[in-house]
C-alpha cells in the first residue's frame, strides 16, 4: 500500500549529520479539509511532507496509522510587521536615513517569542528595524522555527526590502537644539513635517549625486536602487495624513521621472478614510491589529466595517499583529476579527497568506498549500477563523513546531 | 613541615639569596601543568626562572632548599580583572578608542595587588571598563604587585548591547558593525594588527545571539583571542570550538546561575580553551578558585579546571610561553599550597614572582581559623 510506505516512521530521513539534525521534517498530515489558498478547499485530504516541502496532496483518503490529524488545514500565516528585535538598538538612530543599514544584527534567534509566533500560526515574517528613523534599513524575512541560525532560517526575497515611517514616531525623542547640541536627538526631524522633508531630501539627494561619488552618501545607492523599482520599500503611516504624505511621495518620484517606487504601507489603519489614494497606485496595505474602540497609534482610527468596502475595491490588505504579544492581537484572532469585520473567507486567507506571500514575491515558495511548496501549514480545531477554532498544530518547513497530538 | 618551611623562607627573607641567585624548592606534590604530578619533586629556580624540575634535581650545596610539606603550582592565571584601576578602565567620549593603552591604568603599589599576589593569583589580564565603547583600548597582562608582562597583544572589541550608546553613533547593533568593518578595511593601528594576526581580541558577547555574531564576525576577520561575558557560549559549543576561539568563564557568584556553569562546562568538554574572568575589586580574588570548584562541582573535571586556572589561561592571555606551568624555562611565578591547588579548602603560604617571595602566610593563620 503505497499510503503505508508514506507513514512517517517510514518516511523520517536517516540522520547523517550529528544528533543535532535529526529534526524531523517528513510526515503523513490528514485534514477533513484543507484550504488550499487557490480557491479550492479538499475535504479528506492527505498531504505528504517529505524534507520541509510539500510532496503529495490527496483528497478522499482516510487517515493512514500514524498520521497526524486536524480538522482543517491551511498554509502558514505570514505577518509582514512582526518585531522580535533588539528594540532601540535594532535602528541606528545617529542619522535619519539609513538605507545601507539592515535590523539582520539586531534579531536575536533565541528570544522565546519566535516559539510563541510559531505556536500562533505565523510561519514567515518580516522582521523591520524599529520605526524611529525616517528610514531606519532593511528587513529580513525569517521562518519563525528552526535552528538559532540566521543562514538556515533566512528566506531569500526576488528584491531586498526596505523600511522607514511617516508620522509622528521617526522624530519622537528628537528635540530642537538651542545653543549647543547636547546628543545627536539635538536634530531635525522634530514634526511630521520635517520627516517629510527627510524623505523627499534622501531621494532627490540619492538622484542628485548619482555618478558623482564626492556627493554620495551612505544608503544613496539603496536608495536609486528604490527608484528603479529593484527595492520594496515598505513605510509606516497610519493615519490618513501620512498615507496621503507617502503617496505623494511615490507621486511626486513618478512626475519628476526620479523613478516608480513600489509602495507597501504598514500600519495603514485610516487607509478607509481616502481609498482612491490606494487603488489609484494599487498600493498594497498592511493592517495593524483591530483595536477595541477603534483608535491606534497617532491617532489614527480604524474602522472595522470599512475593510470590506476596502477589500471590495480591490486593494490588497494583509492582515498582521504588528509585533503585538497579547493574545487577542494575534494573527490568528486578526483573522477572526477580519471575518466580523466583513471579509469573506477567502479575502480573510488571501490577507494572511497569498496577499504577504505576494508582497514579499515569495508567491511561488508560500502562502499555499500545493505540492512544492514549502510545508509551513496551520492546522486548527474547526473551521478557520471562527470565533470558536484555534491553531492546534504548526508546521514550519515541515518542522513540528507545535505538535496537535 | 609547614613549620619548617616557613622558618625556611624566613630565612631566605633576612638576607638569603634574591632574585639573580639560586634557590630550591621541594614539595610534597608539583603539579607541572600538564597534568602530571610530581611526588617530592625539586624546582630549581636561577635568576627569576626555571632552570630544572623533577624528583632528582641536582644542585650546588650552597643553594638554598626550602622545603614545603605540600603542593606547588605556577601561579594561577585571571582572565580579565580591574584590579586597582578605579574608573580608569575606560573613556567613552568616543566609541573607538583603540590606542587606549590598559599599560597606564596598572598600578602595582595597589592594595588590589597585594590581595591578588596574596590568593596565588600571579598573572592578571587587566581589562578596560564596559563604558558604551565598541573599543574601549588594548588589555594588558601584569604580574600583581610586580610588572607588565604583556601590553598592545590584545585589543577589546565589544559586540554586546554594551557597546552601544543611547545618544551618540553607534546607537545600534548595525551601528557597531559599521563602524568595526569601516575600521577593519582602514586596517590602521590595532586593527591593521590584528588583520595581520599580529593580536588577539578580547571579545565582548552577552546574549547567544551577541555570541553568535560574534563568533560570525570573528570568523569573517580570522581573529583569534577570546570571548568575555558570554554566559550562555556553550550552548553554541560546536561554533565556539569552530571558530578557534577560546572562552573567559566566570566567575560564578555563589547562588549565580547555573546555566552560565553549565556552559563552562560544555564549552570544555567540546575542546574549547578555557579560563576564568575574575573581575576583582566587585568579587574578592578568592572567587577564582571558588569558581573552578564551582565548574567542577557541575561536571567539569579536575584537571581542566587546573588547566583554566593556569596554563589554559596563560596561553589565551598569549603569555603561555612565559608563565602558566612549571617547567624549565619558563618565569618563577610559583606558589606553595597546603593541598591541592583547585581545593578551595587549600591555601597559599608562599607566593613567588620572578623568582621573588612576593607573600608569605602569617604562621598565625591556622590558630586564627581554629
Amino acid at each position: 500500500m503505497l499510503s503505508l510506505l508514506l507513514t512517517a516512521a517510514t518516511l523520517a530521513p536517516i540522520p547523517a549529520l550529528g544528533a543535532e539534525d535529526t529534526t524531523q521534517t517528513s510526515w503523513n498530515i490528514h485534514a477533513e479539509r484543507v484550504y488550499t489558498g487557490t480557491g479550492e478547499v479538499l475535504k479528506n485530504a492527505l498531504i505528504a511532507v517529505e524534507d520541509g516541502k510539500i510532496a503529495s496532496i490527496r483528497p478522499g483518503r482516510s487517515a493512514p496509522e500514524g498520521a497526524i490529524q486536524a480538522k482543517a488545514i491551511t498554509a502558514g500565516m505570514i505577518d509582514l510587521s512582526v518585531r522580535v528585535h533588539g528594540g532601540f538598538r535594532s535602528v541606528e538612530q545617529a542619522r535619519e536615513i539609513q538605507p545601507h543599514l539592515s535590523v539582520e544584527p539586531a534579531i536575536d534567534l533565541y528570544d522565546p517569542a519566535w516559539k510563541r509566533l510559531a505556536a500562533s500560526g505565523i510561519t514567515t515574517a518580516l522582521l523591520s528595524p524599529m520605526d524611529r528613523n525616517v528610514i531606519g534599513g532593511h528587513a529580513v524575512v525569517l521562518k519563525t522555527a528552526g535552528p538559532e541560525e540566521l543562514a538556515a532560517r533566512k528566506v531569500t526575497t526576488p528584491r531586498p526590502i526596505l523600511r522607514g515611517a511617516i508620522g509622528s514616531e521617526p522624530s519622537s525623542g528628537n528635540h530642537p537644539a538651542f545653543g549647543t547640541p547636547t546628543d545627536f536627538y539635538s536634530r531635525r526631524p522634530t514634526t511630521r513635517m520635517g520627516v517629510e522633508w527627510e524623505w523627499r531630501k534622501a531621494f532627490f539627494d540619492a538622484v542628485n549625486a548619482g555618478g558623482d561619488e564626492s556627493r554620495d552618501f551612505p544608503g544613496a545607492e539603496e536608495l536609486r536602487s528604490c527608484l528603479r523599482g529593484e527595492r520594496l520599500l515598505i513605510i509606516q503611516a497610519w493615519a490618513t495624513q501620512d498615507i496621503r504624505t507617502a503617496i505623494y511621495l511615490k507621486e511626486e518620484m513618478a512626475r519628476e521621472g526620479f523613478g516608480n517606487l513600489d509602495l507597501v504601507i504598514d500600519a495603514a489603519a485610516e487607509a478607509w478614510r481616502e481609498p482612491d489614494f490606494l487603488t489609484r497606485n494599487k498600493t498594497t496595505i498592511i493592517l495593524p491589529p483591530f483595536p477595541a474602540g477603534g483608535r491606534t497609534t497617532d491617532g489614527a482610527f480604524l474602522a472595522w466595517n470599512r475593510t470590506a468596502e476596502l477589500a471590495g475595491m480591490g486593494v490588497r490588505m494583509c492582515l498582521s499583529s504588528h509585533g503585538a504579544s497579547n493574545a487577542t492581537e494575534k494573527l490568528e484572532r486578526q483573522g477572526a476579527y477580519a471575518r466580523r469585520a466583513g471579509l469573506t473567507f477567502d479575502q480573510t486567507l488571501a490577507a494572511v497568506t497569498t496577499n504577504p506571500a505576494a508582497v514579499l514575491g515569495l508567491s511561488d515558495q508560500l502562502g499555499t498549500v500545493e505540492v512544492g511548496r514549502d510545508a509551513d501549514l496551520v492546522l486548527w480545531s474547526g473551521t478557520p477563523f471562527e470565533a470558536s477554532s484555534r491553531v492546534v498544530g504548526v508546521l514550519v518547513a515541515g518542522e513540528l513546531a507545535r505538535d496537535p497530538r | 613541615m609547614l613549620a619548617t618551611t616557613t622558618l625556611a623562607l624566613a630565612a631566605l627573607l633576612c638576607g638569603g639569596p634574591s632574585a639573580g641567585d639560586s634557590f630550591a624548592l621541594r614539595a610534597t606534590r608539583v603539579h607541572v601543568g600538564d597534568g602530571t604530578v610530581l611526588e617530592n619533586a625539586i624546582v630549581l629556580v636561577k635568576d627569576g626562572k626555571i632552570v630544572d624540575v623533577g624528583q632528582g634535581v641536582a644542585f650546588d650545596k650552597d643553594v638554598p632548599l626550602i622545603e614545603h610539606d605540600g603542593d606547588l603550582s605556577a601561579g594561577l592565571v585571571a582572565l580579565r580583572d580591574y584590579a586597582g584601576i578605579g574608573a580608569e578602565g575606560a573613556d567613552s567620549t568616543r566609541a573607538v578608542m583603540d590606542a587606549a593603552d590598559l599599560r597606564y591604568a596598572f598600578d602595582s603599589d595597589h592594595p588590589d595587588m597585594a590581595r591578588l599576589a596574596e590568593s596565588g593569583i600571579t598573572t592578571v589580564v587587566l581589562a578596560p571598563g564596559s563604558g558604551s565603547n565598541v573599543v574601549a583600548g588594548m588589555p594588558v597582562v601584569v604580574k600583581p604587585t610586580v610588572r607588565v608582562l604583556r601590553a598592545k597583544g590584545s585589543l577589546h572589541v565589544d559586540l554586546s548591547a554594551s557597546g552601544t550608546s543611547f545618544n551618540r553613533y553607534p546607537s545600534s547593533y548595525a551601528g557597531v558593525l559599521e563602524v568595526l568593518e569601516e575600521r577593519f578595511a582602514a586596517g590602521e593601528g590595532a586593527f591593521g594588527e590584528l588583520k595581520a594576526g599580529r593580536m588577539t581580541v578580547m571579545l565582548e558577547a552577552e546574549s547567544r545571539a551577541e555570541t553568535s555574531r560574534a563568533l560570525d564576525f570573528a570568523s569573517r576577520h580570522k581573529l583569534r583571542g577570546y570571548l568575555v561575558d558570554s554566559q550562555r557560549a556553550g550552548e553554541l559549543a560546536a561554533k565556539v570550538k569552530a571558530s578557534g576561539l577560546g572562552v573567559a568563564v566566570g566567575p560564578f557568584a555563589i547562588g549565580g546561575d547555573r546555566k552560565e556553569v553549565e556552559s563552562a562546562v560544555s564549552l570544555a568538554k567540546a575542546g574549547v580553551p578555557i579560563g576564568f574572568a575574575l573581575d576583582t575589586p566587585t568579587n574578592a580574588p578568592a572567587m577564582l578558585r571558588l569558581s573552578a570548584a564551582t565548574a567542577m562541582r557541575a561536571g567539569l573535571d579536575r584537571d581542566a579546571a587546573f588547566k583554566a586556572l593556569t596554563s589554559g589561561a596563560a596561553a589565551l592571555a598569549g603569555v603561555g610561553d612565559k608563565v602558566g606551568a612549571v617547567r624549565a624555562g619558563m618565569e618563577a611565578d610559583l606558589v606553595l599550597w597546603t593541598g591541592d591547588p583547585v581545593d578551595p579548602t587549600s591555601r597559599a603560604v608562599a607566593v613567588y614572582i620572578d623568582g621573588d617571595l612576593v607573600h608569605e602566610a602569617p604562621e598565625t593563620d591556622e590558630e586564627d581559623e581554629d
